[in-house]
Protein backbone atom coordinates (compact mmCIF):
# COMPACT_ATOMS: atom_id res chain seq x y z
CA UNK A 1 0.00 0.00 0.00
CA UNK A 2 0.83 3.29 -1.00
CA UNK A 3 1.32 5.13 2.37
CA UNK A 4 2.98 2.53 4.06
CA UNK A 5 5.58 1.96 1.56
CA UNK A 6 6.47 5.51 1.90
CA UNK A 7 6.82 5.27 5.59
CA UNK A 8 9.18 2.53 5.09
CA UNK A 9 11.11 4.60 2.89
CA UNK A 10 11.66 7.26 5.65
CA UNK A 11 14.40 6.90 8.01
CA UNK A 12 13.52 5.16 11.48
CA UNK A 13 14.96 7.69 13.40
CA UNK A 14 11.44 7.54 15.31
CA UNK A 15 10.78 4.26 15.87
CA UNK A 16 10.63 3.19 19.30
CA UNK A 17 10.01 5.16 22.43
CA UNK A 18 10.00 9.21 21.70
CA UNK A 19 12.43 10.11 23.82
CA UNK A 20 15.80 9.67 22.59
CA UNK A 21 14.46 9.46 18.78
CA UNK A 22 12.72 13.41 18.94
CA UNK A 23 15.80 15.07 19.79
CA UNK A 24 17.35 13.74 16.49
CA UNK A 25 15.10 15.50 14.75
CA UNK A 26 16.54 17.12 11.57
CA UNK A 27 16.99 20.76 11.30
CA UNK A 28 15.44 22.62 8.81
CA UNK A 29 12.22 20.63 8.32
CA UNK A 30 9.16 22.18 8.78
CA UNK A 31 10.43 25.61 8.27
CA UNK A 32 9.83 27.72 5.02
CA UNK A 33 6.47 28.60 5.42
CA UNK A 34 5.22 31.38 3.86
CA UNK A 35 3.78 33.71 5.79
CA UNK A 36 0.15 33.26 3.74
CA UNK A 37 -0.63 29.58 5.35
CA UNK A 38 -0.64 31.13 9.02
CA UNK A 39 -3.75 30.46 10.60
CA UNK A 40 -5.67 30.64 7.47
CA UNK A 41 -7.49 28.77 4.94
CA UNK A 42 -7.19 29.14 1.45
CA UNK A 43 -10.07 31.05 0.91
CA UNK A 44 -8.50 34.23 3.02
CA UNK A 45 -4.90 34.15 1.62
CA UNK A 46 -4.99 37.20 -0.33
CA UNK A 47 -6.19 38.81 2.11
CA UNK A 48 -3.06 38.02 4.18
CA UNK A 49 -0.96 38.31 1.17
CA UNK A 50 -0.13 41.93 2.81
CA UNK A 51 3.11 43.99 1.77
CA UNK A 52 4.89 40.56 0.18
CA UNK A 53 5.37 41.40 -3.06
CA UNK A 54 3.93 38.45 -5.97
CA UNK A 55 5.09 38.04 -9.77
CA UNK A 56 2.48 37.56 -11.47
CA UNK A 57 1.99 34.04 -12.99
CA UNK A 58 0.64 30.20 -12.67
CA UNK A 59 2.93 28.37 -9.45
CA UNK A 60 2.59 24.92 -9.11
CA UNK A 61 3.12 23.89 -5.15
CA UNK A 62 5.38 21.24 -3.76
CA UNK A 63 3.61 18.08 -3.63
CA UNK A 64 2.56 17.53 0.39
CA UNK A 65 1.80 13.96 1.88
CA UNK A 66 0.15 12.97 4.59
CA UNK A 67 -1.99 10.07 5.50
CA UNK A 68 -4.69 10.53 2.74
CA UNK A 69 -2.52 10.73 0.20
CA UNK A 70 -0.64 13.76 -2.11
CA UNK A 71 -1.82 17.30 -1.59
CA UNK A 72 -0.64 19.99 -4.57
CA UNK A 73 -1.58 23.40 -4.87
CA UNK A 74 -1.97 25.93 -7.90
CA UNK A 75 -1.95 29.68 -6.96
CA UNK A 76 -2.73 32.11 -9.97
CA UNK A 77 -1.38 35.25 -9.44
CA UNK A 78 -2.54 38.24 -11.34
CA UNK A 79 -1.89 42.17 -10.80
CA UNK A 80 0.38 41.21 -7.57
CA UNK A 81 -2.60 39.46 -5.75
CA UNK A 82 -3.62 35.65 -5.77
CA UNK A 83 -6.44 35.60 -7.99
CA UNK A 84 -6.90 31.64 -7.32
CA UNK A 85 -6.14 28.72 -5.52
CA UNK A 86 -7.17 25.08 -7.40
CA UNK A 87 -5.78 21.77 -6.38
CA UNK A 88 -3.78 19.84 -9.05
CA UNK A 89 -3.63 17.13 -6.31
CA UNK A 90 -5.95 16.24 -3.22
CA UNK A 91 -5.52 13.18 -1.43
CA UNK A 92 -4.87 10.71 -4.36
CA UNK A 93 -2.57 8.04 -3.80
CA UNK A 94 -0.33 5.92 -6.13
CA UNK A 95 -2.09 3.39 -8.14
CA UNK A 96 -0.95 0.95 -6.32
CA UNK A 97 -3.37 1.41 -3.08
CA UNK A 98 -6.12 0.75 -5.48
CA UNK A 99 -5.89 -2.20 -4.94
CA UNK A 100 -8.03 -2.74 -2.28
CA UNK A 101 -7.28 -5.69 -0.07
CA UNK A 102 -10.31 -8.40 0.01
CA UNK A 103 -10.13 -8.44 3.49
CA UNK A 104 -12.92 -9.83 4.38
CA UNK A 105 -15.17 -8.03 7.12
CA UNK A 106 -17.76 -10.02 8.31
CA UNK A 107 -19.27 -7.58 11.14
CA UNK A 108 -20.50 -5.12 8.59
CA UNK A 109 -23.91 -4.40 7.78
CA UNK A 110 -24.11 -3.39 4.00
CA UNK A 111 -27.24 -0.99 3.07
CA UNK A 112 -28.19 1.90 1.05
CA UNK A 113 -29.55 5.42 2.26
CA UNK A 114 -30.27 8.45 0.53
CA UNK A 115 -29.08 11.49 1.64
CA UNK A 116 -31.88 14.10 3.15
CA UNK A 117 -31.87 16.83 4.96
CA UNK A 118 -32.95 16.18 9.17
CA UNK A 119 -32.89 18.01 12.09
CA UNK A 120 -29.86 17.05 13.90
CA UNK A 121 -27.37 19.09 16.75
CA UNK A 122 -24.49 19.26 14.83
CA UNK A 123 -23.03 17.34 11.30
CA UNK A 124 -19.78 15.55 11.00
CA UNK A 125 -17.93 16.04 8.03
CA UNK A 126 -14.65 15.99 6.60
CA UNK A 127 -14.96 18.88 4.53
CA UNK A 128 -12.46 21.21 6.32
CA UNK A 129 -9.18 22.34 4.52
CA UNK A 130 -6.03 19.88 4.63
CA UNK A 131 -2.70 21.63 6.25
CA UNK A 132 -1.10 19.39 3.72
CA UNK A 133 -3.21 21.56 1.18
CA UNK A 134 -1.75 25.05 3.19
CA UNK A 135 1.42 23.62 3.15
CA UNK A 136 1.68 22.96 -0.76
CA UNK A 137 -0.09 26.65 -1.20
CA UNK A 138 2.69 28.42 0.87
CA UNK A 139 5.40 26.85 -1.13
CA UNK A 140 3.77 27.99 -4.24
CA UNK A 141 3.77 31.39 -2.75
CA UNK A 142 7.47 30.87 -1.56
CA UNK A 143 8.11 30.71 -5.29
CA UNK A 144 5.66 33.45 -6.56
CA UNK A 145 7.86 35.76 -3.88
CA UNK A 146 11.26 34.74 -5.21
CA UNK A 147 9.86 35.54 -9.11
CA UNK A 148 8.78 39.12 -7.87
CA UNK B 1 1.55 2.79 27.65
CA UNK B 2 0.87 6.03 26.37
CA UNK B 3 -0.48 8.10 29.05
CA UNK B 4 -4.61 8.83 29.57
CA UNK B 5 -5.70 11.96 27.31
CA UNK B 6 -9.13 11.80 28.17
CA UNK B 7 -11.30 11.75 31.74
CA UNK B 8 -12.92 8.49 32.80
CA UNK B 9 -15.71 8.45 30.17
CA UNK B 10 -19.45 9.17 31.39
CA UNK B 11 -21.72 6.29 31.44
CA UNK B 12 -25.36 7.98 32.25
CA UNK B 13 -28.40 7.29 30.70
CA UNK B 14 -29.11 7.56 27.15
CA UNK B 15 -32.67 7.43 26.68
CA UNK B 16 -34.04 7.90 23.63
CA UNK B 17 -36.39 10.72 22.73
CA UNK B 18 -34.84 13.35 24.60
CA UNK B 19 -36.00 16.84 23.64
CA UNK B 20 -34.38 18.85 21.55
CA UNK B 21 -31.75 21.70 22.61
CA UNK B 22 -32.55 25.15 20.53
CA UNK B 23 -29.30 24.78 18.91
CA UNK B 24 -30.72 22.57 16.66
CA UNK B 25 -29.79 22.45 13.05
CA UNK B 26 -32.74 23.90 11.69
CA UNK B 27 -32.74 26.74 13.62
CA UNK B 28 -29.10 27.23 14.34
CA UNK B 29 -28.75 27.36 10.57
CA UNK B 30 -29.40 30.67 10.08
CA UNK B 31 -27.63 32.46 13.71
CA UNK B 32 -24.74 34.29 13.83
CA UNK B 33 -21.93 31.89 13.92
CA UNK B 34 -19.28 34.54 13.62
CA UNK B 35 -16.61 35.18 16.78
CA UNK B 36 -14.13 37.68 17.57
CA UNK B 37 -11.39 38.00 15.27
CA UNK B 38 -8.84 38.59 18.13
CA UNK B 39 -6.66 35.64 18.37
CA UNK B 40 -5.53 36.89 21.69
CA UNK B 41 -8.96 37.64 23.62
CA UNK B 42 -11.33 34.28 23.80
CA UNK B 43 -14.45 35.71 21.90
CA UNK B 44 -17.21 34.39 22.19
CA UNK B 45 -20.47 34.86 19.65
CA UNK B 46 -23.71 36.52 20.65
CA UNK B 47 -25.10 33.86 19.66
CA UNK B 48 -26.51 32.49 23.26
CA UNK B 49 -28.41 36.05 23.14
CA UNK B 50 -30.18 34.78 19.98
CA UNK B 51 -30.69 31.44 21.27
CA UNK B 52 -32.51 32.96 24.03
CA UNK B 53 -34.88 34.50 21.95
CA UNK B 54 -35.54 31.90 19.94
CA UNK B 55 -35.92 29.71 22.34
CA UNK B 56 -38.66 31.62 24.12
CA UNK B 57 -40.44 31.27 20.81
CA UNK B 58 -39.62 27.36 20.70
CA UNK B 59 -40.73 27.28 24.22
CA UNK B 60 -44.38 28.07 23.79
CA UNK B 61 -44.32 25.33 20.88
CA UNK B 62 -42.71 22.50 22.68
CA UNK B 63 -44.55 23.55 26.50
CA UNK B 64 -40.93 22.49 28.63
CA UNK B 65 -38.34 24.84 28.26
CA UNK B 66 -34.57 23.79 28.08
CA UNK B 67 -32.23 26.13 27.45
CA UNK B 68 -29.42 25.55 25.88
CA UNK B 69 -26.58 28.30 25.53
CA UNK B 70 -24.63 28.13 22.05
CA UNK B 71 -21.28 30.01 20.91
CA UNK B 72 -18.94 29.53 18.07
CA UNK B 73 -15.10 30.01 18.61
CA UNK B 74 -12.36 30.13 16.40
CA UNK B 75 -8.70 28.67 17.03
CA UNK B 76 -6.86 26.30 14.94
CA UNK B 77 -8.10 28.24 11.81
CA UNK B 78 -11.42 25.99 12.50
CA UNK B 79 -14.35 26.85 14.01
CA UNK B 80 -15.42 25.03 17.42
CA UNK B 81 -19.25 24.94 18.05
CA UNK B 82 -20.07 24.75 21.67
CA UNK B 83 -23.52 23.95 23.17
CA UNK B 84 -24.13 23.40 26.46
CA UNK B 85 -27.71 22.48 28.39
CA UNK B 86 -29.22 23.50 31.25
CA UNK B 87 -26.02 25.63 32.55
CA UNK B 88 -26.31 27.53 35.82
CA UNK B 89 -26.14 30.99 34.27
CA UNK B 90 -25.05 32.55 31.27
CA UNK B 91 -22.16 34.02 32.71
CA UNK B 92 -20.73 31.21 33.96
CA UNK B 93 -21.46 29.50 30.48
CA UNK B 94 -19.86 32.61 28.79
CA UNK B 95 -16.74 31.99 31.03
CA UNK B 96 -16.77 28.26 30.74
CA UNK B 97 -16.50 28.88 26.66
CA UNK B 98 -14.06 31.66 27.38
CA UNK B 99 -11.93 29.22 29.11
CA UNK B 100 -12.01 26.55 26.42
CA UNK B 101 -11.29 29.34 23.68
CA UNK B 102 -7.80 29.99 25.78
CA UNK B 103 -6.93 26.35 26.26
CA UNK B 104 -7.28 25.69 22.24
CA UNK B 105 -5.44 28.94 21.40
CA UNK B 106 -2.32 27.71 23.81
CA UNK B 107 -2.66 24.29 22.12
CA UNK B 108 -2.33 26.02 19.00
CA UNK B 109 0.73 27.83 20.24
CA UNK B 110 2.52 25.10 20.85
CA UNK B 111 1.75 22.67 18.77
CA UNK B 112 0.79 24.46 15.48
CA UNK B 113 2.95 24.06 11.93
CA UNK B 114 1.95 27.08 10.15
CA UNK B 115 3.36 28.83 13.44
CA UNK B 116 7.38 29.02 12.91
CA UNK B 117 7.55 30.00 16.77
CA UNK B 118 5.18 27.63 18.07
CA UNK B 119 7.47 24.43 20.19
CA UNK B 120 6.99 22.16 17.58
CA UNK B 121 8.07 23.84 14.72
CA UNK B 122 11.29 24.66 16.86
CA UNK B 123 11.86 20.77 17.87
CA UNK B 124 11.50 20.28 14.39
CA UNK B 125 13.88 22.99 13.50
CA UNK B 126 16.08 21.66 15.95
CA UNK B 127 16.05 24.67 18.08
CA UNK B 128 14.43 23.19 20.60
CA UNK B 129 15.01 19.48 22.50
CA UNK B 130 11.77 17.45 23.40
CA UNK B 131 12.57 17.87 27.12
CA UNK B 132 12.81 21.59 26.25
CA UNK B 133 9.58 21.91 25.38
CA UNK B 134 5.84 22.12 27.47
CA UNK B 135 5.28 18.29 28.68
CA UNK B 136 2.33 18.01 26.71
CA UNK B 137 4.18 17.56 23.36
CA UNK B 138 6.02 14.91 24.17
CA UNK B 139 2.92 13.36 25.51
CA UNK B 140 0.97 14.17 22.17
CA UNK B 141 3.77 12.37 20.37
CA UNK B 142 3.93 9.13 22.43
CA UNK B 143 -0.13 8.87 21.69
CA UNK B 144 0.84 9.46 18.37
CA UNK B 145 3.35 6.75 18.48
CA UNK B 146 0.70 4.31 20.13
CA UNK B 147 -1.69 4.95 17.42
CA UNK B 148 0.73 4.22 14.74
CA UNK B 149 1.25 1.08 16.22
CA UNK B 150 -2.58 -0.14 16.92
CA UNK B 151 -3.82 1.70 13.26
CA UNK B 152 -1.07 -0.87 11.77
CA UNK B 153 0.92 1.82 10.92
CA UNK B 154 -2.19 3.96 9.00
CA UNK B 155 -2.05 6.63 11.59
CA UNK B 156 1.47 7.92 11.24
CA UNK B 157 2.98 11.65 12.82
CA UNK B 158 6.11 11.25 11.12
CA UNK B 159 7.20 12.44 7.95
CA UNK B 160 10.47 12.51 6.20
CA UNK B 161 11.91 15.71 7.56
CA UNK B 162 9.62 16.50 10.54
CA UNK B 163 6.88 15.44 12.90
CA UNK B 164 3.44 16.03 12.00
CA UNK B 165 1.17 15.43 14.76
CA UNK B 166 -1.77 17.31 13.37
CA UNK B 167 -4.02 14.37 13.32
CA UNK B 168 -4.49 13.89 16.85
CA UNK B 169 -3.78 17.52 17.99
CA UNK B 170 -6.77 18.66 17.55
CA UNK B 171 -8.82 15.75 19.19
CA UNK B 172 -6.38 16.16 22.25
CA UNK B 173 -6.47 19.88 22.44
CA UNK B 174 -10.62 19.52 22.49
CA UNK B 175 -10.48 16.93 25.32
CA UNK B 176 -8.33 18.95 27.70
CA UNK B 177 -10.07 21.76 27.19
CA UNK B 178 -13.58 20.30 27.89
CA UNK B 179 -12.31 20.49 31.50
CA UNK B 180 -14.07 23.64 31.55
CA UNK B 181 -17.07 22.48 30.22
CA UNK B 182 -17.05 19.75 33.18
CA UNK B 183 -16.66 22.71 36.04
CA UNK B 184 -19.72 24.19 34.90
CA UNK B 185 -21.80 21.09 36.21
CA UNK B 186 -24.33 22.13 33.66
CA UNK B 187 -26.62 18.98 32.21
CA UNK B 188 -24.45 18.25 29.65
CA UNK B 189 -22.46 19.64 26.44
CA UNK B 190 -21.15 18.95 23.08
CA UNK B 191 -18.22 20.50 21.24
CA UNK B 192 -18.12 20.21 17.31
CA UNK B 193 -14.98 20.74 16.22
CA UNK B 194 -14.46 21.24 12.49
CA UNK B 195 -16.41 17.84 11.86
CA UNK B 196 -15.92 16.72 14.71
CA UNK B 197 -17.71 16.08 17.86
CA UNK B 198 -17.34 15.57 21.27
CA UNK B 199 -20.40 14.93 24.13
CA UNK B 200 -20.33 15.20 27.65
CA UNK B 201 -21.70 11.21 27.56
CA UNK B 202 -24.30 12.08 30.34
CA UNK B 203 -27.92 13.70 30.77
CA UNK B 204 -28.82 13.84 27.60
CA UNK B 205 -28.45 12.18 23.83
CA UNK B 206 -27.19 14.34 20.95
CA UNK B 207 -28.28 14.14 17.46
CA UNK B 208 -25.68 14.07 15.20
CA UNK B 209 -25.78 14.15 11.14
CA UNK B 210 -23.11 11.94 9.34
CA UNK B 211 -22.26 14.81 5.87
CA UNK B 212 -22.91 13.25 2.48
CA UNK B 213 -19.39 13.40 1.33
CA UNK B 214 -20.42 15.24 -2.17
CA UNK B 215 -21.15 18.39 -0.61
CA UNK B 216 -17.83 20.30 0.18
CA UNK B 217 -17.73 23.54 2.45
CA UNK B 218 -19.18 23.76 6.05
CA UNK B 219 -21.12 20.42 6.28
CA UNK B 220 -23.80 22.15 8.83
CA UNK B 221 -25.19 23.28 5.57
CA UNK B 222 -25.83 20.40 3.32
CA UNK B 223 -27.95 17.10 3.20
CA UNK B 224 -26.83 14.20 5.86
CA UNK B 225 -26.46 10.66 5.11
CA UNK B 226 -27.05 9.18 8.16
CA UNK B 227 -28.13 10.01 11.85
CA UNK B 228 -26.71 8.91 14.77
CA UNK B 229 -27.36 8.83 18.45
CA UNK B 230 -24.13 10.22 20.95
CA UNK B 231 -24.17 9.17 24.40
CA UNK B 232 -23.35 7.50 27.37
CA UNK B 233 -19.78 5.83 26.66
CA UNK B 234 -20.27 6.78 22.75
CA UNK B 235 -18.31 9.93 23.37
CA UNK B 236 -17.02 11.14 19.88
CA UNK B 237 -17.94 10.91 16.23
CA UNK B 238 -15.12 11.90 13.57
CA UNK B 239 -15.36 11.91 9.91
CA UNK B 240 -12.62 11.76 7.38
CA UNK B 241 -12.98 11.72 3.96
CA UNK B 242 -10.83 12.25 0.32
CA UNK B 243 -13.64 13.98 -1.41
CA UNK B 244 -13.17 17.97 -0.35
CA UNK B 245 -10.86 19.04 -2.87
CA UNK B 246 -11.27 18.63 -6.50
CA UNK B 247 -13.23 16.25 -8.14
CA UNK B 248 -10.70 14.59 -10.42
CA UNK B 249 -10.53 11.86 -7.14
CA UNK B 250 -14.05 11.07 -7.89
CA UNK B 251 -15.18 8.83 -10.82
CA UNK B 252 -17.83 10.09 -11.77
CA UNK B 253 -18.73 7.07 -14.53
CA UNK B 254 -18.79 4.93 -11.43
CA UNK B 255 -19.58 6.97 -8.76
CA UNK B 256 -16.62 5.39 -6.78
CA UNK B 257 -13.60 7.80 -5.08
CA UNK B 258 -9.71 7.08 -5.81
CA UNK B 259 -9.57 5.80 -2.13
CA UNK B 260 -10.72 3.23 -0.08
CA UNK B 261 -13.59 4.96 1.10
CA UNK B 262 -15.45 7.93 -0.08
CA UNK B 263 -16.04 8.74 3.54
CA UNK B 264 -14.99 7.17 7.22
CA UNK B 265 -17.27 7.57 10.16
CA UNK B 266 -16.02 6.31 13.70
CA UNK B 267 -17.94 6.51 16.73
CA UNK B 268 -15.61 6.41 19.33
CA UNK B 269 -15.43 6.65 23.39
CA UNK B 270 -12.91 9.92 23.17
CA UNK B 271 -12.38 12.26 20.20
CA UNK B 272 -8.59 11.40 19.72
CA UNK B 273 -9.51 7.81 19.11
CA UNK B 274 -12.16 8.07 17.20
CA UNK B 275 -10.42 11.10 15.15
CA UNK B 276 -7.28 8.88 14.43
CA UNK B 277 -8.97 5.69 13.35
CA UNK B 278 -11.10 7.66 11.44
CA UNK B 279 -7.53 9.29 9.58
CA UNK B 280 -6.03 5.58 9.81
CA UNK B 281 -9.26 3.72 8.39
CA UNK B 282 -9.73 6.62 5.39
CA UNK B 283 -5.76 6.15 4.97
CA UNK B 284 -5.24 2.63 5.33
CA UNK B 285 -8.77 0.68 3.86
CA UNK B 286 -10.33 -2.86 5.14
CA UNK B 287 -7.36 -4.15 7.07
CA UNK B 288 -7.44 -1.08 9.13
CA UNK B 289 -10.90 -1.28 9.22
CA UNK B 290 -11.23 -4.50 10.72
CA UNK B 291 -8.58 -3.70 13.24
CA UNK B 292 -10.98 -0.82 14.63
CA UNK B 293 -13.70 -3.05 14.47
CA UNK B 294 -11.51 -5.43 17.18
CA UNK B 295 -10.61 -2.55 19.13
CA UNK B 296 -14.38 -2.15 19.70
CA UNK B 297 -15.10 1.25 17.47
CA UNK B 298 -18.24 1.54 15.89
CA UNK B 299 -17.37 2.50 12.39
CA UNK B 300 -19.47 4.02 9.25
CA UNK B 301 -17.87 3.60 5.77
CA UNK B 302 -19.48 4.94 2.61
CA UNK B 303 -18.44 2.64 -0.28
CA UNK B 304 -20.17 4.02 -3.27
CA UNK B 305 -22.03 6.89 -4.76
CA UNK B 306 -24.93 5.90 -6.95
CA UNK B 307 -25.34 9.10 -7.84
CA UNK B 308 -28.46 10.14 -7.15
CA UNK B 309 -28.17 11.15 -3.56
CA UNK B 310 -28.07 7.44 -2.56
CA UNK B 311 -25.23 5.89 -1.31
CA UNK B 312 -23.78 2.20 -0.54
CA UNK B 313 -22.91 1.83 2.84
CA UNK B 314 -21.11 -0.27 5.28
CA UNK B 315 -21.48 -0.34 9.22
CA UNK B 316 -20.74 -1.81 12.62
CA UNK B 317 -23.29 -4.33 13.55
CA UNK B 318 -23.07 -1.76 17.24
CA UNK B 319 -23.32 1.80 14.59
CA UNK B 320 -25.95 3.99 16.95
CA UNK B 321 -27.95 5.22 13.52
CA UNK B 322 -31.41 6.38 14.86
CA UNK B 323 -32.71 5.72 10.65
CA UNK B 324 -33.67 2.09 10.02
Amino acid sequence: MATRRAMTAQPWWWAGASLTLLTACTPGGAGARGPAASDAEPVVVPTVAGPIAYADGVYVGPRVTNLRGGYQAQVTISGGIITAVDPVEAGTQDPESLQVNSFAVPELARRVIQAQSADVDYVSGSSFTSPAFLESIAGALDVAEAHA
Amino acid sequence: MWPRLTREGATGSTGRGALRGNCGRGLRGRAPAHSHASASGAGVTTASRHAARRYTTRAVASVVSIPTYCATVHAMAMPFTVQVRLPPSQRAATAAVDQLHRDLIWADEVFSLFKEDSQLSRLNRGELAIDECEPEVLEVLQTCEWYRSHTLGAFDARRSDHLDPTGIVKGWAVARAVDALDQLRAAAWMVGAAGDVLVSGEGHVWTLGIADPRVSGDPSAGPVIDVVALGGKRRALATSGVAHHGRHIWDPATGEGAQHYLQVSVVGPDLVTADAWATAIAAGGDQVLAAALDAGLDVLVVTRDHGNGSFSTEASTGWPSVRH
